[in-house]
C-alpha cells in the first residue's frame, strides 16, 4: 500500500498488538484471584466492606474482560495472518496449548458469568464464592497455557527434524520445554503483583481524595500485603529465569546485561550506554554480581556475547528493558515493605500522604514493568521466531 | 526459524496496521469511558449504604 517492508510491519503490527492486549491479558489472570480473596474474607469474617470489594473489582473486571477478548482475537488472528510460515512449522508441534488456551479462557468467561449473577442467590455464601475459583483457575491455565507457546519459540523441542519438515512430534515434550517453568512461573507472579499494585493504586488515590474511609483502608492493607508477597515470589522467578538463561540461551543474559567477553567472576552492569568501541560507560559496576545471578557463584564463569556469532546477536538495546523491570520489581518489594513497616510501627502513620502517593505510582509502573519485560523477552529471542532451527 | 523467513509478504499489512491502531484507539478510549462512568456515578460509600443499611454511618 505505502510500499513499506511487509517484515518490518508485520513486526510493527504485532508488537503494537502484544503491548496493548498483555494488559488485559495480565488484568485477566490477576483480578479473579482478588475478587475470590476479597469474597473469601468477607463471608469468614462477615464484613461487607470485602464483599463489596468483591463485587466493585467484579464489575470493572467484566470491562477489561471484554477488551481482552478482542485484543486476544486479533493477536490469534495476527499470529496466523502475520506470521504464515511460523504457524505452519511450528502447528504442527505446539497448536496443542495454542488451543488449551483458548479453552482455558471459556472456562473463565462462562464460570464468570455464573459468578456475577448469582450474587445473593444461595443460603451458603460459601457456594457463591466456589464460582469464583474456576474463574482463578481459568485465568490461570491460559497463562499458563499461552507461556507454554512463547517457551517453545525460546527452547524448541518435542520433535525431530527429517527431510519434510518435523517428525516423531511430542506435543507434551514441546510443552514442557526447558524454558517452561520458569517461564510460567515469572508470568504467574508477576501477574498477581502488577494486579495487587493496580487494586491498590486505586485504595491510595482514594484515600488522597477523600481522606479516611474504612473501606479503601482495608482494601489498600489487603493489596499491598498481596503486593509484597507477589512481588517477591517474582523476584525468586526472575532470578530462577536468569539461571535458566545463562544455561540454556546464554546470548539473551548476555546482551541484556553487555557482557560480551567470556569471563569468570562477571560485573553486572546497570544502565550506563555504550561508547563507539561498544564499551559500556557511565553504568554502576557490581562486581561478580552477574557471576551470581547467572550461577549462584561468585567465581563463576559466564558466556560472553563475543561466542555468538554476530549475525544471532539480540540487540543491545534491550539492556535498557532489562534493567527498568528489575529496578521496577525492585521497587514494588520495597514501597510495601515500608507501608509494612509504617503500619505496624504504632507511632507512624501508614495513611501519610507521601506513602499514599508512593502506592499510587506502583500500580501504573508495575504495568510498564510488565510491557519492558516482554519486550526484552521478545526483542531478546531476535533473529529467531523458532530460536535455533 | 528467523523473523524474516517467517512473515507474510502482502503488501497490505500497512493499511491493517491502521485499522489496528484506530481499533485499540476506540477499544482504550472507550473502555475508560465507561469504566469512568461505572465507578464515578456509584461511589462506594452510597452502594455500601444501599447494599448493607447495616453498616454504620460514617463507617463506610
Amino acid at each position: 500500500m505505502f510500499d513499506m517492508d511487509p517484515v518490518l510491519m508485520s513486526r510493527l503490527l504485532t508488537t503494537m498488538t502484544l503491548l496493548f492486549h498483555i494488559i488485559f491479558a495480565t488484568l485477566g489472570v490477576g483480578v479473579p484471584l482478588f475478587i475470590s480473596i476479597a469474597e473469601f474474607i468477607g463471608i469468614r469474617k462477615k464484613d461487607p466492606h470485602y464483599l463489596m470489594m468483591a463485587r466493585r473489582w467484579a464489575r470493572g473486571f467484566v470491562i477489561t474482560v471484554a477488551i481482552g477478548v478482542v485484543t486476544g482475537t486479533a493477536i490469534g488472528l495476527q499470529l496466523s495472518l502475520l506470521w504464515p510460515n511460523f504457524m505452519q512449522v511450528a502447528g504442527n508441534v505446539i497448536s496443542l496449548p495454542l488451543f488449551m488456551e483458548v479453552f482455558a479462557f471459556f472456562f473463565e468467561a462462562i464460570f464468570l458469568g455464573i459468578y456475577l449473577y448469582t450474587w445473593d442467590r444461595f443460603k451458603n455464601q460459601m457456594i457463591h464464592w466456589a464460582f469464583s475459583l474456576p474463574v482463578v483457575i481459568g485465568g490461570g491455565m491460559s497463562a499458563v497455557f499461552i507461556t507454554t507457546v512463547n517457551a517453545f519459540m525460546n527452547t524448541p523441542e518435542g520433535f525431530t527434524t527429517g527431510q519434510d519438515g518435523f517428525v516423531t512430534i511430542n506435543p507434551i515434550q514441546a510443552m514442557l520445554n526447558p524454558a517452561t517453568p520458569t517461564k510460567v512461573f515469572h508470568v504467574l507472579a508477576s501477574s498477581y503483583v502488577t494486579v495487587a499494585a493496580i487494586l491498590a493504586t486505586i485504595a491510595a488515590f482514594s484515600l488522597l481524595k477523600k481522606k479516611s474511609s474504612e473501606y479503601h483502608k482495608k482494601a489498600l492493607k489487603l493489596t499491598m500485603m498481596a503486593t509484597f508477597i507477589f512481588a517477591i515470589l517474582t523476584a525468586i522467578a526472575g532470578d530462577m529465569s536468569a539461571k535458566f538463561l545463562a544455561k540454556e540461551q546464554p546470548e539473551k543474559l548476555a546482551a541484556a546485561e553487555w557482557h560480551f567477553q567470556t569471563e569468570e567472576g562477571a560485573d553486572l552492569i546497570l544502565f550506563g550506554w555504550l561508547n563507539e568501541q561498544d564499551m559500556p560507560v557511565g553504568a554502576i559496576r557490581l562486581p561478580g554480581l552477574l557471576s551470581f545471578l547467572a550461577h549462584g557463584d561468585f567465581s563463576s564463569e559466564v558466556t560472553g556475547l563475543e561466542e555468538i556469532p554476530e549475525d544471532e546477536r539480540p540487540p543491545l538495546w534491550i539492556h535498557y528493558m532489562f534493567d527498568l523491570m528489575v529496578s521496577i520489581g525492585m521497587a514494588l518489594v520495597l514501597i510495601p515493605l515500608l507501608y509494612l513497616i509504617l503500619m505496624k510501627t504504632k507511632k507512624w502513620n501508614e495513611h501519610h500522604k507521601w506513602m499514599l502517593r508512593l502506592i499510587v505510582l506502583g500500580g501504573p509502573l508495575a504495568m510498564l514493568s510488565i510491557e519492558f519485560g516482554w519486550i526484552y523477552a521478545e526483542e531478546g529471542r531476535q533473529p529467531w521466531i523458532l530460536r535455533g532451527l | 526459524m528467523r523473523v524474516e523467513e517467517a512473515a507474510t509478504t502482502s503488501p497490505y499489512v500497512d493499511l491493517m496496521f491502521i485499522f489496528f491502531f484506530l481499533l485499540y484507539a476506540t477499544l482504550a478510549t472507550v473502555g475508560i469511558i465507561v469504566l469512568r462512568k461505572l465507578f464515578r456515578n456509584n461511589p462506594v460509600e452510597v452502594e455500601l449504604e444501599k447494599k448493607y443499611p447495616s453498616i454504620e454511618k460514617g463507617d463506610s
